[in-house]
């Protein structure tokens, strides 16, 4: 037990070992270039230079990288290029690293990569292997708030190197998102987003990242709570909550919502009453949690819901 | 299906040897192709390079080379403890993961991930499984007392206490749906992540719990004839249980806060050891032992390369190739009683 | 007798045999208990029907019953809390008639449609088939549950027909193999990433209910449990051949083969529409037999009210516990359910 505990120290204490080597054999690199230290979630990373090979094991952190025009060589893309295609609206040159859960340290050490930016969640574990690849930054996408996505943002535009076109991007972007806000006329419609299973229904909440979009654009969600996501509920929770605007997101094949259609209970929905519910990508807005994914929905709003172009 | 230990046989020590230096040389073989082969395809003198430092240090001693380690040693613990418990229990399918330890340990190591910041669970895990799999053991122990029945009692309540601990992590899964990805693949069972310092903690662990390994063997060694012989011999059978109980459980904690919940190897590598050199337990502790360390190092190897650049868990290999042998062994010896 | 044997002694157990003991002593009057567990359900239902999520008064719930408008309270009670309760019924009596029938054609008192894999089995069907055909939903989910769950009956079948597998082992195999299924359905989510998806499907709930699952369930069950009670009879015969498991004459094997497939029907239903729900089958049974004793047409009777009772006994449990969010059933009736084991063990110990 002892053993294991002083085992388990030994490994805790391993990264910043790592960084200090790391730092001490690159005496060349060291001289020419400037020296930055990132504070993130699992501590100080000491980043040489400007990191040009990056791997983004999340998919937030992929579209922040695109903003900051830099494409990673390597990402945790769960074997589905489409979904890159469709985060970013485009198609970009990378290497699969394999799945997000569970990423292939094989690849990524051969990619030689200068940066790894990792999710806390996800790859808190493997954070010490990471290190011994790359420096690497560990960033909170999985649980992240609006404001921690934004953070971030900012937070990788440090760690490459320009720090102020990171603030730049956030700062454009709360411009649009600004400007969306105003569009929206005054209403009290509660929102929601519903994401639907084959067999159940998940609401997100105000603490969602769907939700804090809904307050930035000056619009409420109808479920208050902490925790950002109600998942395993039915078909009655909803129709207590009774949101008037009602956005569905699935995945292809058949869902829930499919199956509610003709249930009289599901008709008395304020949302369904007033044809207020769209069936969105649940790839858009539930899993990618980014600021484009953000302005995105944000347009959907103004667009479907109030029909402004 | 013969019962562990119960039925006296010529003790075959040349037919052992060669069992065990075949599995042995198997596992060396198995590990340096594990070692070779991976997602990224490279020469065998850069293997041989790797493992000395250079461009492929990390691919070969950090991130090839841990995992094979981790996957013998934890196969070898997983494997005896499977032993010792169907030796305790006198029943042929008695496992860490049938009679409910594993899933204490799971269910420890749930709660960890759950309640404790991603920071802390380099410890908090290993910590929840030890403390789970100890309970799980305890109260078996005690209800079984408790309950004064047979041997079989013993591992019923085991089962009663493995479906408790998987309900409360169905429990935890619906009310705290955030980790239930990483749950799965823990509990699943997987190599996946295991560092040098990993070696060091289980090796350390499993040093600790071989005194008991070996004076267990060589207990179970004599009572050959069951328990009148242990009783002869001025030996509790009900300590003797307990012994062998509690080294399996120390076994089965250092191996599942290494690479979680992997279940069958506990169930099967003793039959197949049995199978080769027969009951006596000074043959049946090492060949289990290899046999155990051989089937998990097959089993990452495949989940590894069979779906790249994805794994597949061992432990899911494990119950894949586990299953349909488990099946064959039922029926068989359905077929062969019946 | 061998050393072998003489060690083996210990801990096999005689095939499985009627309780004759303490609890025959105590035996109620079958209709009066029927009476009052259907007296039981019927408050059990009509709690559930007044309490959910959407939280409005037992009055406005009642009006809503028996007063039906076009308000939204009588919608939820007529499309979304009376279907949940029926579905709970039906899925009930059904694992509870699957577990009497499994209990007495394997003479084993610890088998039941979980223990034995046979949910297990439908799930891993089920699992496989909704990922490998996607628009798969509904009432075509019965199929796979159907063949998933007769793969694995007939395994355990097979292996109950050996007279050397004791009880107690043949019980330890059911729950090895119900943890070999419990694997491969996590290797199949976690290969498709939808683990997250399906857990609460996974732990067995009625959540969801619709009519339309009600429908799918019915004829099912209908058909099953009036079969079962009509041979029941010949069902008791079955547990009273104790002499040897293969000199079943032609007619017990027929019997036999017909209590396999109402097992798999009954059972393999009730997965299609509320997941691997455990441990009803397994308690109802032994609580019905303490009660009234082992006539077996009465046990069937008696377990088709006993079963409703405990399964919308424990979704009413389930909705108030973490109230407005809910449990699924299938965890309460494990909580519940895995100490039941110790007693039915105690009761066993010394066979």
């Amino acid at each position: 037990m002892i053993g294991l505990v002083s085992a388990r120290l030994m490994r805790a204490l391993r990264p910043a070992f790592a960084v200090a080597v790391l730092t001490m054999s690159a005496p060349i690199a060291a001289q020419a270039q400037d020296t930055r230290t990132i504070t993130h979630e699992l501590g100080e990373t000491t980043i040489t230079g400007e990191p040009v090979r990056i791997v983004a094991l999340e998919f937030s952190f992929v579209q922040a990288l695109d903003s900051l025009d830099i494409v990673p060589v390597g990402i945790a893309d769960d074997n589905q290029p489409e979904r890159i295609e469709q985060n970013l609206g485009k198609t970009i040159e990378y290497s699969s690293v394999g799945t997000r859960l569970e990423p292939n340290l094989e690849l990524i050490s051969v990619l030689q990569p200068d940066l790894i930016i990792a999710d806390e969640r996800r790859h808190g574990a493997i954070y010490e292997q990471l290190s011994a690849i790359a420096p690497t930054i560990v960033l909170n996408s999985w649980d992240g708030s609006y404001e921690d996505i934004k953070q971030a943002v900012v937070t990788i535009a440090d760690a490459i190197g320009d720090k102020a076109k990171g603030e730049q991007v956030v700062a454009d972007h709360n411009a649009r998102m600004a400007e969306i806000a105003s569009k929206i006329p005054a209403n009290d419609k509660r929102f929601m987003l519903a994401v639907a299973t084959a067999d159940n229904w998940s609401l997100h909440t105000s603490a969602s990242f769907s939700g804090s979009i809904f307050a930035a654009i000056g619009v409420k969600t109808a479920l208050e709570a902490s925790e950002p996501v109600e998942s395993g509920v039915g078909l009655e929770r909803l129709v207590a909550i009774n949101p008037d605007v009602l956005l569905v997101a699935t995945d292809p094949g058949g869902t829930i919502f499919n199956q509610v259609q003709d249930n009289s209970a599901w008709q008395a929905i304020s949302a369904v009453q007033n044809g207020l519910v769209f069936e969105v990508n649940r790839n858009q807005y539930a899993r990618f949690r980014d600021l484009r994914t953000a302005e995105l929905i944000a347009n959907d709003v103004l667009s479907k819901v109030f029909n402004v172009q | 299906m013969s019962m562990a230990l119960t039925q006296p046989q010529m003790s075959q020590p040349w037919r052992t040897t060669l069992v065990c230096i075949a599995l042995g040389l198997l596992v060396v073989v198995l590990a340096l192709i594990s070692i070779a082969l991976g997602a990224v395809p490279l020469s065998l003198d850069r293997v041989v390079a790797g493992l000395f430092g250079g461009p492929d240090a990390f691919i070969i001693s950090q991130y090839r080379l841990p995992r094979v380690v981790i996957a013998i040693l934890s196969g070898a613990a997983l494997a005896l403890a499977g032993l010792f418990l169907q030796v305790a229990l006198r029943n042929p399918i008695a496992s860490p993961d049938v009679v409910g330890i594993t899933k204490g340990a799971g269910l420890g190591a749930m709660l960890a991930l759950i309640f404790t910041p991603p920071a802390w669970i380099v410890w908090s895990v290993p910590a929840g499984v030890i403390l789970g799999a100890a309970l799980v053991a305890l109260l078996l122990l005690a209800i079984g007392r408790g309950l004064g029945g047979g041997i079989t009692t013993l591992a019923l309540v085991g089962v009663s206490l493995g479906a408790l601990a998987q309900a409360v992590m169905q429990f935890l899964m619906v009310r705290y749906p955030r980790g239930i990805d990483q749950s799965m693949v823990w509990l699943a069972g997987s190599t996946y992540g295991s560092t040098v310092a990993d070696i060091i903690s289980l090796s350390i662990w499993l040093l600790a719990c071989l005194p008991a390994v070996v004076i267990l063997a060589m207990m179970l060694d004599v009572s050959t004839f069951g328990d009148d012989t242990l009783k002869s011999l001025g030996l509790s059978p009900n300590v003797v249980r307990a012994g062998l109980v509690l080294t399996a459980v120390a076994l089965t904690a250092g191996a599942v806060a290494s690479v979680g919940s992997i279940g069958f190897l506990g169930l099967l590598a003793p039959h197949v050891a049995r199978l080769m050199v027969g009951p006596r337990a000074r043959h049946l502790v090492p060949a289990t032992a290899l046999t155990g360390a051989l089937a998990l190092l097959l089993a990452d190897l495949i989940g590894r390369l069979v779906a790249l650049p994805n794994e597949i868990p061992a432990g899911i290999v494990a119950s894949v190739i586990g299953g349909p042998y488990l099946f064959f062994l039922l029926l068989w010896e359905a077929r062969r009683r019946g | 007798m061998s050393n072998k044997d003489k060690g083996a002694a210990a801990f096999t157990a005689a095939p499985y045999q009627p309780d004759t003991g303490w609890s025959a002593r105590m035996h109620l009057r079958p209709t009066w208990l029927f009476a009052l567990i259907l007296a039981l359900l019927f408050a059990a239902a009509v709690g559930n029907l007044m309490v959910g999520a959407a939280g409005f008064s037992v009055e406005q719930s009642l009006r809503a019953l028996f007063l039906p408008d076009t308000s939204v309270e009588t919608a939820l009670i007529w499309e979304v809390r009376l279907p949940r309760v029926l579905l709970a019924v039906l899925v009930g009596a059904n694992l509870a008639v699957a577990g009497v029938l499994i209990q007495t054609l394997t003479r084993n008192p610890l088998a039941s449609p979980q223990t034995f894999g046979i949910n297990g089995g439908a799930a891993l069907a089920i699992v496989v088939a909704v990922i490998a055909v996607p628009g798969l939903s509904g009432g075509s989910t019965v199929v796979p549950a159907f063949v998933g769950a007769a793969v694995i009956g007939m395994i355990m079948w097979i292996l109950s027909l050996s007279n050397a597998i004791t009880p107690l082992k043949l019980a330890l195999a059911g729950i090895a193999l119900q943890l070999v299924l419990a694997a491969m359905v996590q290797a199949v989510l976690i290969a498709n990433n939808a683990s997250a998806d399906i857990v609460y499907w996974l732990a067995g709930s009625v959540t969801t209910a619709q009519w339309s699952k009600v429908w799918t369930i019915l004829p099912f069950s209908l058909v099953g449990i009036v079969v079962a009670i009509a041979g029941g009879h010949h069902f008791g015969l079955l547990a009273l051949d104790t002499s040897t498991g293969m000199s079943l004459g032609q007619n017990a094997r027929r019997t036999g083969g017909l209590a396999s497939a109402l097992i798999v029907i009954l059972a393999g239903s009730s997965v299609a529409v509320a997941g691997p729900i455990g441990f009803v089958g397994l308690m109802v049974p032994h609580i019905v037999r303490t009660l009234v004793g082992e006539e077996q047409r009465t046990v069937l009777i008696l377990s088709v009210a006993a079963g409703p009772l405990l399964l919308v006994a424990a979704d009413l449990g389930g909705k108030l516990v973490a109230y407005p969010a809910e449990l699924p059933v299938g965890i309460i009736t494990a909580i519940l359910g895995a100490p039941a084991f110790l007693p039915i063990t105690w009761r066993n110990r010394n066979q």
